[in-house]
Parts: structure tokens; C-alpha cells; sequence
């Protein structure tokens, strides 16, 4: 059956005839063969049936009439019958009576009986008949007769046969070989077809009809089929052809956006990654796509707000308003945090929901925006700081300009002594030198604020500018006869000779300041001065045992015209001017000044200058 | 009992034709036989109560008899066409009424003509062993020949009569075919 299945069509429908012709040929030639021996044999048994009827009548007149002698001639008459063998009378107690050949044998006696009977063995027939007349028994007939004829018969017979079944083979072969091309032609013709299509891809071709059987029907359908397929192929080219237009404008989109556009799925991981996005993340497309978009996001405040912010943005979007962008914080891959602006909507691809974020890079914004935002209030503090400078300097000249107006005025007195001019003229000079020390200050000041300072750096030794710097403030000290104070040079630090490089005047005007204002809020005790060296820095020191600052203004003093407590301004009169501008100068020196203090015990003014430039 | 019998007679038939000396009873009891072998093989028709079989089948000998008990001997206990055998010896012709099988002795030869006028159209079997007599109309006559019991047949007769004689008969006798008639 395999080995059926394996052969071409051609072969099969040849077999299938084949087999089917040999078959019933063989079969009626079986049934012919069976009906023409079962003939043969029945018209033998009739034919010699006939002739032994008619000799046992004979014999039995013979045996009535004719004394017996002529039975012979009776049994002669069965002698015509071919391939005779035997032939007898017997007699009613079953006895030889007469036989044709007196030689002949018989393997064994016949059967005795009243009824005629006949009977075929395998080289036999054997055939009795009863010798009746007016119902007396007078014996029976006996013949045998060999199969030699029929044998012969029936060999010629299967001989003509096998000549015809042979004939008829080779007859039913040419048919059949003829007629499968009826049946296979048509389905070969499709079957060449179809791989014509196959191996060219023509689905143009189409298959003619010839029949209006199954097969035509079958090429019907078949070309039915190229047509649906052709006509399937060029919807498909067009809509691929559309699809890479559609995708290539989408790619040309997506990449010239400088915003970042990032997709993710329901599982919130990246599907999408556009140029932008590798421009501002740093991350490649190969890189970020299928991991999670929380990558992208420095910390689980940024994470959760993430979510919220876009379920804000779906229900904007669905309430149709334009979604605002949401600032946030974002990582990029070198770990650099950045400022966001994102925008994200719902999109639904394929059943499944998606989430497209546009997302902009507003660091340099920000920054912009910090920076404009630092100016204004600067602009707005420096507008206060103005008035304020204003109010408090008209306030610092009117003090000693009033000085000078009443003393001036007293000059012009005539009863003024000499003394006492001496006196007020002395007053007048104080007041003069106030002044000018603080129009020298608002000069500073204004420098300072319009960065018109000027540093005149020379090499200096730090030991002598401090003891120049004591010398000059002692002797300053005792014009003011403030002598409930007094002013130490630490002098165990400057054993070695420091060499600084610095602007010597503007480090002079900044001891002058802070030793000024130590002596000035200083009732009684020591101010002390002096500096020592660590890592590469100076440090100088001012200190003194006087009012003290508290901790929350440390700050503050460094501010200009600020003083601290109203009510001892009047006590300690000045600009507030001194601190501001010292610390001005060391930070232009590329040092820092700052102060650590005890309420009512002292303070501790702290600078330090970098050793070498 | 039938199978008996006819081994008897056969038996018989065979010793008589060989012991052909003792001639006359050796002759008539073949005849007797012969008689015998006849009524097998002749059809009486039906008509006249003939299938009555209680009816005895009657065999009639016209005539001196000569068969000297040989046919007593033949028939008793034998039934033809299955009714008994009646034997009548009669002398004279007015006899003759509804018997079956008429046996005319030699002696009767004067008055053959009136036998067979008498016998005419009639279902019997007229037998006859006297030469001459199956010319005159006489069915069946015996006559022998090289010693031997033979008979002939007067075919006109038979195929005009209402009997029928089977071929077989026919085929071992000796065919008359009167002329006159």
C-alpha cells in the first residue's frame, strides 16, 4: 500500500483499471469455467442417463423375450459413450448378469438399488439404473465412465481461458494507459500549474477549464484561489508600501524631536526610545528598551510621583484639556540627576493600553530660572539695602556734621577763650576725621558693589604689618583715652617670619576694622590679636571680652549697615559699614572671615589667606 | 415377495429353455411364462371397471386346455396390474365375456373368424400358438423357432386395439402385417 501511494498518478489510475478488469475478468471467467464443467458434467449424466434408460428397457425385454443371449448387443449400443469403462447387468441379489468387455475390472461391486443414481468421484462417473418394468425388479445397469474427455475439456478450456485473460490483460493495459490520461492529464496539467506559480510567484496565471467535472470545478476553485491571492498581494504591497511610508514619516518624526519620546506597556517597560530620549537620558535604544521606565527615575518620591502624575495627565486627557507638563527629577546613565518636564497620555495599541511620555531636558531652564530668580531678589535686596544705606548714611554725615555746624558755631562766639576754641576745634577735627573715615568707607563700599577694587599684591612679612598694625592702633588707642582696654599682640605665634603675598593696605584696613570695632564694643578687658598658620592658610584672630553677638546673627553682622541691637547703637555709634567691607576684601583676598562668640563674655573674630597666591 | 417370485419365474424360465425335451408341459409352461411377461408389458385402458381393483384379472383359455395346471402354477398367488388372477377354461365362444387375456387353442381354429369378430374392439389380449392365426387377427401367436419360443404380432391389430403393447415387445416379436385389412 505504501509502495501504491509512492507511484504517479499515471501508475495508479493503470493499476486501478488493471486490477479492477483482471478481477472481474477472472471472476467471470471462474464462474464461466465452473458453469461450463457444472454444464458439461450435468449434460454428460443426462446424455449417458439417457442411453443406460434405454438399455435397461432393452435388457429387460432382452430378459423377458429374448432368452438372454442378445444382452450384449445392448450393452454394444453404450459403447458410443466416450472414455467408457465399464458397463453391466447385475441382478436383483446383486450378481454379474452381463458385462460389455468380459475383461474388464471394477475396483468394487456397484450399489444395489431400486432408483436410478449417478455419482462423480474424482476420476469417475458413476451411474446406475434400475431394470423396472410394471414395478418388477429385474436387476440394475451399472456404467462407469473416466473424466478423461472432460479433463481435456476442461484443460482446453482453462488453456483459453488463460490465453483470453492474458490477452485481455494486455488489452486493458493499452486501454487503461489510454483512458488514465483522461483522468490524470487534467490533474497533472494543475499540478504543473501550481508549481509554475510556486517557482515564478505569477499568481497571474490562471488554468483553462476543459471539463465541467469535479476537476473543472477543482480549477475553478484553483483559480479563484490565484486571483484572491493576487488580488491579496497587491492589497498587501499596498499597504506595505504605505506602512514603510507611514513608519519612515513616524521614524523621521519621532528622531527629529528634541523632546524625548518614550513608550512603555502595560508593565511599564520601554517600548519606544527615540534619538532625543539617548540625547538626554545617555541611555541607547538597544540599551534601555523592555527594562522598566523607573530606571529612569532617581528615587521613590520621583517614582511615585511618576504614577500619579500620569494618572493625572490620562484624566486630562480624557476630559479633553491640554495636559500640563509636570516638572520632575530624572537620572540620566551617568548618574547625573536632571530636571524634567513631562507629559504623558494613554494610547491603545493592539487591545493593549500604552503610555506615551514626552519628556524635555529642563535643566539649563531651571538653572536660568534660579539664576533670574537670585537676581531679582538681590535686585530687590540691594533696593532696600539702598535706602536703608541711604537713611543710615545721611544719619552717620548729620551726627558729626552736626558736630562740626555747632562747634563752628561756638568758634564764631567772642566769648569763646582760647581754650575753649582749642577745645572745639579739637571736636571739629574729631568730627572732620569721622567724616572723612566714613565717606572713606561708602567709597570702599561703593567699590566693593560695583567691583572697582583694586588688590596691590606685594611679598610682606606678616610679623612686621601686625606690629606696625599694633603700634598704630595703641597710639590711636590712647588719642580716644579708651584705656579701660587693653591691646595685646599675641606675640608666641609670630616667633618665625611669615611671608605672605597680599595687598598689605587693604589686610591693614580689615585689623583696623575688627581691632576698632573689638576696642569699641570692648568696656574693659583685653583685646588680642595675632594669627598662626595652618594647611597652607593663615589664620588670624581678633578677639576681645566684650558684648558679645549672638548665635543667630553671625551671619548677619557681615551684612552692610547692619548693627545688631538699636539700642546700643547709640552707645556705639558707627556706619556698620566696617564688617561688610572686610569681609569683602578677604573674600577678594581668596579668604573668609567668620565669628564665634559668647553673649557678654567676647567674641573671636576668625579670617584666614591662603599662604601662597 | 414380488422380488421372490420373479426370481422364480425367472429361475424357471432359465431351467425350461435349457430341458427343452420334455415338450409339451416344458412348452406350455414357458408360454405360461411368456403370458405372464405379456401382462407386464400391455396396458389395459381404464374403462369397463378395469381400475377396480377388486375386480379379479381374468385369463381365459378357449379351447381344450393345454397348459396342464402349468398356469395354475404361474398365477396362483400372483397378481397382475394389482388385482387377482381368475383362470376360466371355456369351450365355447358365447363364453367369452369381459376377460382380459383370451387364449385360443389350435382347436378352435373353424371358428377363428367368429372368436376374433366376437373379440373385436374389445380390451383383450387374444394369444393364439397356432400358426395362421395372427393373419387372421389373432394379437400375440407362439410359434417356435430352432427350438426355441418365439412369438409374432399382428401390428394392424395391436395399433387398432385399445390395448397398448409396449414397443418391447415389439422388439422381440415377429411383426404380421395383414395385407387385407
Amino acid at each position: 500500500m505504501r509502495f501504491f501511494k509512492q507511484l504517479p498518478l499515471k501508475w495508479k489510475n493503470i493499476l486501478v483499471i488493471l486490477v479492477v478488469s483482471m478481477l472481474t475478468t477472472s471472476v467471470g471467467l471462474a464462474i464461466g469455467s465452473y458453469i461450463v464443467v457444472t454444464n458439461y458434467k450435468a449434460s454428460m449424466v443426462q446424455k449417458v442417463h439417457i442411453a443406460a434408460k434405454l438399455t435397461a428397457k432393452m435388457a429387460i425385454s432382452e430378459i423377458s423375450f429374448g432368452h438372454g443371449g442378445e444382452m450384449r448387443k445392448y450393452l454394444m449400443w453404450l459403447k458410443e459413450i466416450p472414455d467408457l469403462k465399464n458397463a453391466r447387468i447385475y441382478t436383483p441379489d446383486n450378481n454379474l448378469y452381463s458385462a460389455l468387455n468380459s475383461e474388464d475390472t471394477l475396483p468394487q461391486k456397484p450399489k444395489n438399488s431400486k432408483n436410478s443414481w449417478y455419482k462423480y468421484d474424482d476420476d469417475y462417473l458413476h451411474l446406475s439404473e434400475p431394470m423396472l418394468q410394471d414395478g418388477k425388479y429385474e436387476g440394475f445397469l451399472y456404467i462407469r465412465i473416466g473424466m478423461e474427455t472432460l479433463d481435456n475439456q476442461i484443460f482446453r478450456y482453462l488453456k483459453t481461458t488463460l490465453i483470453i485473460l492474458v490477452l485481455l490483460f494486455f488489452l486493458s493495459y493499452f486501454f487503461a494507459s489510454f483512458f488514465q490520461k483522461v483522468l490524470s492529464r487534467p490533474i497533472l496539467h494543475l499540478a504543473q500549474t501550481a508549481q509554475k506559480v510556486t517557482q515564478t510567484g505569477n499568481y497571474g496565471i490562471r488554468i483553462k477549464k476543459t471539463t465541467s467535472d469535479e476537476i473543472g470545478k477543482l480549477y475553478d476553485q484553483f483559480n479563484s484561489m490565484l486571483e484572491q491571492i493576487q488580488t491579496r498581494q497587491a492589497k498587501l504591497k499596498e499597504a506595505n508600501s504605505a506602512l514603510s511610508e507611514s513608519k519612515e514619516k513616524f521614524k523621521k518624526i519621532s528622531s527629529s524631536a528634541n523632546d524625548a519620546i518614550i513608550v512603555i506597556d502595560n508593565t511599564q517597560n520601554i517600548v519606544f526610545w527615540n534619538r532625543a530620549a539617548t540625547k538626554i537620558f545617555g541611555y541607547t535604544k538597544e540599551e534601555i528598551l523592555t527594562k522598566p521606565l523607573v530606571k529612569l527615575l532617581p528615587n521613590n518620591r520621583q517614582k511615585e510621583r511618576f504614577g500619579v502624575v500620569a494618572r493625572a495627565m490620562v484624566q486630562q486627557n480624557a476630559t479633553e484639556k491640554n495636559p500640563s507638563p509636570y516638572e520632575m527629577l530624572a537620572i540620566r546613565k551617568d548618574k547625573k540627576t536632571i530636571d524634567i518636564e513631562l507629559t504623558a497620555s494613554k494610547i491603545e495599541v493592539k487591545q493593549n493600553n500604552h503610555w506615551v511620555t514626552i519628556i524635555r531636558d529642563i535643566t539649563d531652564r531651571k538653572i536660568a530660572q534660579q539664576k533670574l530668580k537670585d537676581a531679582t531678589e538681590k535686585a530687590i535686596e540691594s533696593e532696600k539695602l539702598k535706602s536703608a544705606f541711604l537713611q543710615n548714611i545721611s544719619h552717620e554725615i548729620r551726627t558729626p556734621m552736626n558736630g562740626i555746624m555747632g562747634f563752628a558755631g561756638l568758634l564764631k562766639d567772642p566769648m569763646t577763650t582760647q581754650k575753649e576754641l582749642h577745645e572745639y576745634a579739637g571736636y571739629i577735627v574729631e568730627n572732620g576725621e569721622n567724616l572723612i573715615l566714613l565717606i572713606d568707607d561708602i567709597v570702599d563700599i561703593s567699590k566693593i558693589g560695583s567691583e572697582q577694587m583694586t588688590l596691590n599684591k606685594q611679598t610682606i612679612n606678616l610679623t612686621k604689618l601686625l606690629k606696625d598694625i599694633y603700634i598704630t592702633q595703641n597710639k590711636q588707642k590712647k588719642t580716644h583715652q579708651n584705656s579701660r582696654v587693653k591691646l595685646i599682640l599675641n606675640e608666641t605665634l609670630l616667633s618665625c617670619n611669615t611671608v605672605i603675598d597680599t595687598d598689605p593696605d587693604r589686610l591693614k584696613q580689615v585689623f583696623f576694622k575688627l581691632l576698632s570695632n573689638a576696642i569699641k564694643f570692648t568696656e574693659r578687658g583685653v583685646v588680642e590679636f595675632g594669627y598662626e598658620i595652618i594647611d597652607n592658610k593663615v589664620q588670624f584672630f581678633v578677639s576681645d571680652t566684650g558684648i558679645g553677638i549672638e548665635k543667630q546673627n553671625y551671619n548677619k553682622i557681615f551684612e552692610t549697615f547692619s548693627k545688631i541691637n538699636k539700642n546700643t547703637s547709640k552707645l556705639y555709634c558707627g556706619t556698620g559699614l566696617g564688617l561688610a567691607i572686610s569681609k569683602s576684601i578677604i573674600n577678594l583676598l581668596g579668604g573668609d572671615i567668620w565669628v564665634e562668640s559668647e553673649v557678654g563674655k567676647g567674641s573671636i573674630f576668625y579670617f584666614w589667606l591662603p599662604l601662597s597666591a | 415377495m414380488k422380488k421372490a417370485l420373479s426370481l422364480l419365474v425367472f429361475s424357471m424360465l432359465l431351467i425350461f429353455c435349457k430341458v427343452g425335451h420334455s415338450q409339451t408341459s416344458s412348452e406350455y409352461l414357458m408360454k405360461a411364462a411368456f403370458i405372464e411377461r405379456f401382462t407386464r408389458f400391455t396396458t389395459w385402458p381404464n374403462s369397463n371397471g378395469f381400475s377396480d381393483n377388486s375386480r379379479p384379472f381374468i385369463i381365459s383359455v378357449l379351447g381344450d386346455n393345454p397348459f396342464d395346471g402349468v398356469l395354475i402354477r404361474v398365477f396362483l398367488d400372483h397378481k397382475v396390474k394389482n388385482k387377482n388372477v381368475e383362470l376360466r377354461y371355456l369351450s365355447d365362444i358365447n363364453q367369452i365375456k369381459d376377460c382380459s387375456i383370451l387364449f385360443i387353442t389350435s382347436k378352435m381354429s373353424p371358428k377363428i373368424s367368429q372368436i376374433i369378430r366376437k373379440t373385436q374392439n374389445k380390451p383383450i389380449l387374444t394369444i393364439s400358438d397356432t400358426p395362421g392365426f395372427c393373419e387372421a387377427g389373432v394379437l400375440v401367436n407362439f410359434f417356435l423357432l430352432n427350438n426355441k419360443l418365439r412369438f409374432e404380432v399382428n401390428q394392424t391389430k395391436a395399433s387398432n386395439s385399445t390395448l397398448k403393447l409396449s414397443h418391447l415387445i415389439l422388439q422381440h416379436a415377429k411383426i404380421i402385417e395383414p395385407k387385407q385389412k
